[in-house]
């Protein structure tokens, strides 16, 4: 029987395989170059078209267009090119049939007109049909507004016709290459075009429902989600429950979690309502305690607690005057300026955002009255956060030049009209030139009760799942102060040490923070001394200080935040671990700085190194070497 | 007849899923195969008949069966859609990571097999609720039957079972529920969890053992898709076929309707037979398993549908313990989508193994599991083997149970009858089907006393017609002493009913309403219409069949055997495919030792064909005494080349083959 079996399979060998597809591949490009060429030629026709060819051509020449472009589209949905061309296709033949439709219109009213010139005249000659005239004239008006509309209708559908094709070839294009620029962007022009009434808005939401089950960080499909549910006006409820839906197939899901944040937001207008912060509470501690490992609801969850961001306020003001004996610096080369405020906000911002609004008055002495509007300086940023180098760099220190100061007391400055936040007043005289701002009492985001009860949930989290640094850092982010969460920070530095860096910088923070928040008797003094400090943050918030004590830190080098403080006059850098000149850099930009220790760093060692250094500072600065 | 030859390298008898898969192996090892089965069907034991197959069948492939209809006056609309039945007689499981699947994939078989994923999985509560039994992340997630803190444990406990060393962790583990204990689950649902859904194993039993399912479990998931559990698309006996066709593309040659006394070739090296086919002394029967089996079919899911599965209905499965069992029972429901039954029914699977020498608390197949169904679904046909047993001490219980009976029909029925316009009207994207079914219940409803009473005729009938009788007769001494068991499942019964009562106030307040006239008729049927929550129906039964399958695997008398004679255990009473594939293995590397099992066809792109086709002789197949040996003609070697198929019934019962 087995006699019988013919066609025994033998495999080919693999070069052969080779070979064959080397040949399928060198014929696709041949074909793919052709098609590519052809695109461009008709583009070019199309383009140019409106000088010379006939209409018909026109027509043949686009549509030619058209089924060139879908075939190669299909082949690679990546080519923006051919995507801008079919859009710029679309465009032609949208305007064409408006045109041929008012062109159509004025032919008809033209053509109404003549009849009536007519029958003007036959009235005239026949004055006895005159009434069933009039009949007739009545029914033909009607019958032209039907074929009217009947023929906006057509014109209508052929778009929509050709723009629900679009639709067809984006989605066939995505089903090859889901993350295809080109083809999700066209596809939000096919719906902006198509417009609410006519777009299928709820089977969009089902397609990208079906591209996210498949991929969930496809960022692409979440645009197109957002865009859709903007065109529709989806509620932020039912976009909810499809994050629901996606956090139940996988709690990992970052977008989801993320989604959900913002339609949140968006729902409650700002500030979550106590029940719904509890609720999402639930939810999030619910996947944290189902799997502590995944961090997507951990960073979810520290968003639920986290304080709303600070407002922003005026910090303090200071005022420097040039004719002051011990001020005499020259921190500005404008010579006619003969004074100046400092003035910090807790957030930074730009020379165009301050310019618009910064009002500074002069009052005289006893005058509490509106005084004297200052004619607009430009202010100049201290030490940027951002943008330096920039035409408009974000900081959070103004040096706003002030003319002509003389036998003002009061300086008052505001920034925006109607904020007490923003506005205040600084004197010229010796004793309250500082003038700090007291912080106002915020309202913390959760009430005290909640905070205690979801730092117990996390603890008990941590003690069973054992440390890990979600846990950490969310036990962390819910003590009531920054001192108790300095051990945590060391902790996590053990337990995580690639990232042992951005802990230090966390942990400094809060240690500075904590420092700030003691009340000090001598403002103009302050010690950051031995706080294992590792990095130098919120400077803005003290660089009106003239001393500064960071001796027994760990910071390797002075941030160019430190060219800020520009009263300093000592500074104290010993036992730090400081290893050049470089790291000491921005100190140059110091002008009234005259003595600094640097006992106990590396860079105290080398001469070289301590010569380089004096090289940068000014000749006024004294090394303190004991 | 002419061109088959006198004698192969091996006789196959019997088409069940190891007797295949080792024709299949031994085919690819090249050596010759004749397979044989006197049945009409692939599959033996496995096989997945159409409803008018079973019925006509059921008697010879499962003696002692019964079937009956819950509305005998429907069974000609179903019947008429027979064909879109595949109801399986030994439904299993595959783990995505198991024997089975990787065997499938080396073979290259999986391209004749569709597969989907079963996506819910539930246990019962101590209320007898279905519980969803939260196996995925998202679902623990989601679940509120567990607390915070368990939730943690859950997860923990599961790592701790997939990184632990059996030997080394638990050795002194003690009982499953220690050990879980020890970390920290205490609770009825995460045992229910762990041991049930999780581990398929009886919650009390050594821990090693539960852990091992569960091990086994966990290595599945993530596979293909979350759900480590397959089901086969239109029944089990698909794979038993896509192995015959995989022999037979090699050159096996099969004949169903065979004469076993009648052999029609000789075996030049052996003989393997399956334990259907065995003589009387090669096996053991005291070590015999009994495997409980009921297949119901039913007008929908015994759960609401879930929250993420939207556009597909879900596979089901359940795993509980019934009162008097030492192991669980797995309960599959199957959804259209598997092509097992068609749109708006289920087929639920109930598959409850005895341990050997276990006695059940009564041999009656459905009153075992009635625990379990009569929860679970409405109009279960009143099980006439127990109820009309003519013994003197069941007398009192009859009569119970027909007042009982009389009772819901007085009470019950007409309030249900009255239910169900609002019901069919609540749901208005039901199948035709179902719109028939409502439409027959009505006609049923108005002719219901007659049809009680027909319906306790025929159980009166019953005992004479069923096949089962003689041997339940013979066994009557058991029966009466099975009768305290009976009375205790008594309570369950009326437990039900009362739950049933409890629920006939929901419905029959809608009836004054419909009594009163249409207006407030119409006036109620929008705010249904509005509820998107609409209250889940307990899914009717619309057919019921109860049989008993021995699992003899552990029944071979090897010394018995004559030597050129191999057994083949033709079914296991595990809930999976694997054991068939391992046991088929194990034979294959007794048999061709050395040689590779299964392994990977050549890719078809990859054929190219010695001969042109033009020049490949064709061999005329002569057809003789109803049988057919497949023509190889100068098809390609993907077709089969010589398939025989019985007859014309084949294209109708095996939906793969048609495709």
């Amino acid at each position: 029987f087995r006699t019988a079996m013919h066609g025994r399979p033998r495999v080919r060998t693999t070069e052969e395989q080779r070979a064959a597809k080397a040949k399928e591949r060198a014929a696709k490009v041949i074909e793919y170059r052709a098609a590519m060429d052809d695109a461009m030629r008709l583009r070019q026709l199309c383009q140019d078209s409106l000088a010379g060819l006939e209409p018909d051509e026109r027509r043949k020449n686009r549509e030619q267009l058209l089924r060139v472009t879908q075939a190669l589209l299909q082949a690679n949905p990546d080519i923006g090119t051919l995507w801008a061309a079919r859009r710029e296709t679309l465009q032609q033949i949208e305007q064409q049939q408006q045109q041929q439709q008012q062109e159509q219109q004025q032919q008809q009213e033209q053509q109404k007109q003549q009849e009536q010139q007519k029958q003007q005249e036959q009235q005239q000659q026949q004055e006895q049909q005159q009434q069933q005239e009039q009949q007739k004239q009545q029914e033909q008006q009607k019958q032209q507004e039907q074929q009217k509309q009947q023929q906006q209708q057509q014109s209508d559908e052929a778009i929509v016709a050709q723009l629900s094709n679009e639709l067809q070839l984006t989605a066939a294009c995505l089903m090859q290459n889901p993350k295809s620029y080109g083809a999700w962007h066209h596809r939000a022009w096919t719906l902006d075009r198509l417009g609410v009434s006519r777009a299928d808005l709820a089977g969009e939401l089902r397609l990208t429902r079906q591209f996210l089950q498949r991929d969930e960080r496809n960022f692409h499909c979440w645009d197109h989600r957002r865009h859709v549910c903007r065109l529709g006006g989806v509620p932020a409820s039912e976009e909810l429950a499809f994050s629901d839906k996606l956090l139940t197939a996988n709690m990992g899901n970052f977008s989801a979690w993320h989604y959900r944040s913002r339609l949140l937001l968006a729902q409650t207008d700002g500030g979550l309502t106590a029940q719904t912060r509890k609720r999402e509470l639930d939810t999030a501690l619910s996947a944290m305690f189902s799997d502590p490992a995944d961090t997507a609801p951990w960073a979810y969850y520290r968003w639920l607690m986290s304080p709303p961001s600070e407002p922003q306020r005026l910090l303090w003001l200071r005022y420097l005057s040039r004719n002051d004996k011990s001020d005499n610096t020259d921190w500005d080369n404008d010579e006619n300026v003969s004074s100046c405020v400092l003035m910090c906000l807790s957030r930074p911002v730009t020379k165009a955002w301050l310019a618009k609004l910064l009002d500074i008055r002069l009052l005289p002495a006893g005058n509490n009255g509106d005084g004297c509007r200052l004619e607009a300086e430009d202010p100049v940023p201290v030490a940027a956060v951002s943008g330096c180098g920039s035409a408009n760099p974000a900081a959070h220190l103004w040096r706003l030049p002030i003319k002509a100061a003389d036998g003002v007391e009061v300086i008052r400055v505001s920034v925006g009209a109607d904020s007490t936040l923003m506005s205040s007043t600084v004197s010229t005289a010796a004793p309250g030139r500082l003038r700090l701002l007291p912080s106002p009492t915020q309202p913390s985001a959760v009430d005290e009760a909640l905070r205690s009860e979801q730092l117990n949930l996390i603890r008990q989290l941590n003690e069973l799942a054992g440390d890990s640094r979600q846990g950490l850092l969310t036990e962390a982010a819910l003590l009531p102060t920054p001192a108790e969460a300095l051990p945590l920070l060391d902790r996590l530095a053990q337990l995580d040490p690639t990232r042992s860096g951005a802990y230090g910088h966390a942990r400094s923070r809060l240690a500075v923070r904590a420092r700030l928040q003691e009340a000090k008797s001598e403002p103009e003094t302050l010690s950051l001394a031995g706080l294992g400090l590792t990095a130098l943050p919120l400077m803005h918030e003290f660089a009106f200080v003239s001393e500064l004590d960071l001796s027994d830190n760990r910071l390797t080098r002075l941030p160019g935040q430190v060219a800020g403080l520009q009263l300093l006059q000592t500074l104290d850098a010993r036992r730090n671990r400081l290893a050049d000149a470089d790291a000491c850099r921005p100190l140059a930009a110091c002008r009234r700085l005259r003595v600094l220790r640097l006992t106990g760093n590396p860079l105290a060692e080398e001469a070289a190194a301590l010569a380089e250094l004096s090289g940068q500072l000014s000749e006024r600065v004294r090394i303190e070497l004991d | 007849m002419s061109d088959l030859p006198d004698t192969f390298d091996y006789i196959v008898w019997g088409a069940g899923l190891s007797e295949c898969i080792l024709s299949a192996a031994l085919t690819r090892a090249g050596h010759s195969v004749l397979h044989l089965d006197s049945w009409q069907q692939y599959g033996g034991a496995w096989q997945s008949p159409t409803l008018r197959d079973l019925e006509s069948q059921l008697a010879e492939v499962a003696p002692g069966a019964r079937l009956a209809w819950a509305q005998p006056a429907e069974a000609d609309a179903w019947r008429s859609r027979s064909r879109y039945f595949c109801l399986d007689l030994s439904p299993r499981l595959c783990f995505c990571r198991g024997d089975t699947v990787s065997a499938l994939l080396q073979s290259d078989v999986s391209r004749y097999l569709e597969f989907l994923p079963v996506s819910g999985l539930y246990t019962v509560d101590e209320a007898g609720c279905l519980e969803r039994a939260p196996v995925q992340r998202g679902q623990l997630f989601r679940s509120d039957r567990f607390s915070l803190v368990e939730k943690l444990h859950c997860g923990r406990f599961a790592e701790f079972c997939v990184s632990c060393q059996p030997d080394r962790d638990l050795a002194d583990a003690g009982s499953f529920p220690e050990l879980l204990a020890r970390h920290g689950l205490r609770s009825g649902p995460a045992q229910r969890l762990f041991a049930l859904a999780v581990g398929m194993s009886p919650p009390d039993s050594p821990a090693e053992t539960v852990v091992a399912g569960i091990r086994r479990f966990l290595a599945s998931c993530g596979a293909y898709g979350p759900s480590p559990l397959l089901v086969p698309k239109y029944g089990a006996s698909e794979i038993c076929q896509a192995f015959s066709r995989h022999a037979a593309v090699w050159g096996a040659v099969f004949h169903l309707g065979a004469d076993p006394d009648r052999p029609p070739a000789e075996a030049r090296r052996r003989l393997i037979v399956s334990d259907r086919f065995a003589q009387s002394g090669w096996l053991d029967l005291g070590r015999k398993r009994r495997l409980f089996r009921q297949i119901l079919v039913t007008d929908g899911s015994w759960a609401p549908r879930s929250e993420d599965q939207q556009d597909a209905d879900e596979v089901r499965l359940a795993v509980c313990m019934l009162p008097g069992f030492t192991r669980p029972l797995l309960a599959m429901e199957l959804p259209p989508e598997t092509g097992c039954c068609p749109t708006g029914t289920r087929v639920v699977h109930l598959l409850q193994p005895c341990s050997p020498g276990e006695s059940p608390p009564t041999d009656c197949v459905q009153c075992a599991l009635a625990p379990f169904t009569d929860l679970r679904f409405e109009r279960l046909p009143p099980c006439c083997q127990c109820a009309s047993e003519p013994t003197a001490a069941n007398l009192p219980t009859e009569t119970a149970l027909d007042k009982n009976l009389g009772q819901s029909d007085s009470t019950g029925q007409p309030a249900d009858s009255a239910g169900q316009p609002a019901d069919s009207a609540g749901q208005p994207a039901d199948s035709v089907g179902q719109r028939a079914d409502s439409m027959s219940q009505t006609a049923d409803s108005v002719s219901q006393p007659d049809d009680s009473v027909g319906q306790l005729a025929d159980s009166a009938r019953q005992p004479d017609d069923s096949v089962g009788q003689p041997a339940d007769s013979a066994s009557q001494p058991a029966n009466s002493t099975g009768q305290p068991a009976d009375s205790a499942i008594q309570p369950a019964d009326s437990a039900s009913q009362s739950a049933d009562s409890a629920e006939q106030p929901a419905d029959s307040s809608g009836q004054p309403a419909d009594s009163a006239g249409q207006p407030a008729d119409s006036a109620d049927q929008p705010a249904a219409a509005a509820d998107d929550q609409q209250p889940f129906r307990k899914p009717s039964c619309i057919l019921s069949v109860c049989f008993v399958q021995d699992d003899l695997s552990d029944c071979l008398n090897p010394g018995a055997l004559p030597d050129n004679v191999t057994v083949v255990p033709s079914l296991y009473s595990d809930f999976d495919f694997d054991v068939a594939f391992q046991r088929a293995k194990e034979l294959f590397d007794e048999l061709c030792p050395g040689q590779e099992f299964l392994p990977r066809p050549p890719d078809q792109e990859d054929l190219v064909f010695d001969q042109p086709a033009s020049e490949a002789p064709t061999v005329n197949g002569d057809c003789g005494e109803g049988e057919n040996e497949g023509a190889a003609e100068a098809a390609p070697p993907a077709t089969p080349a010589a398939e025989v198929t019985p007859n014309g019934d084949s294209s109708e019962s095996q939906p793969e083959n048609a495709r």
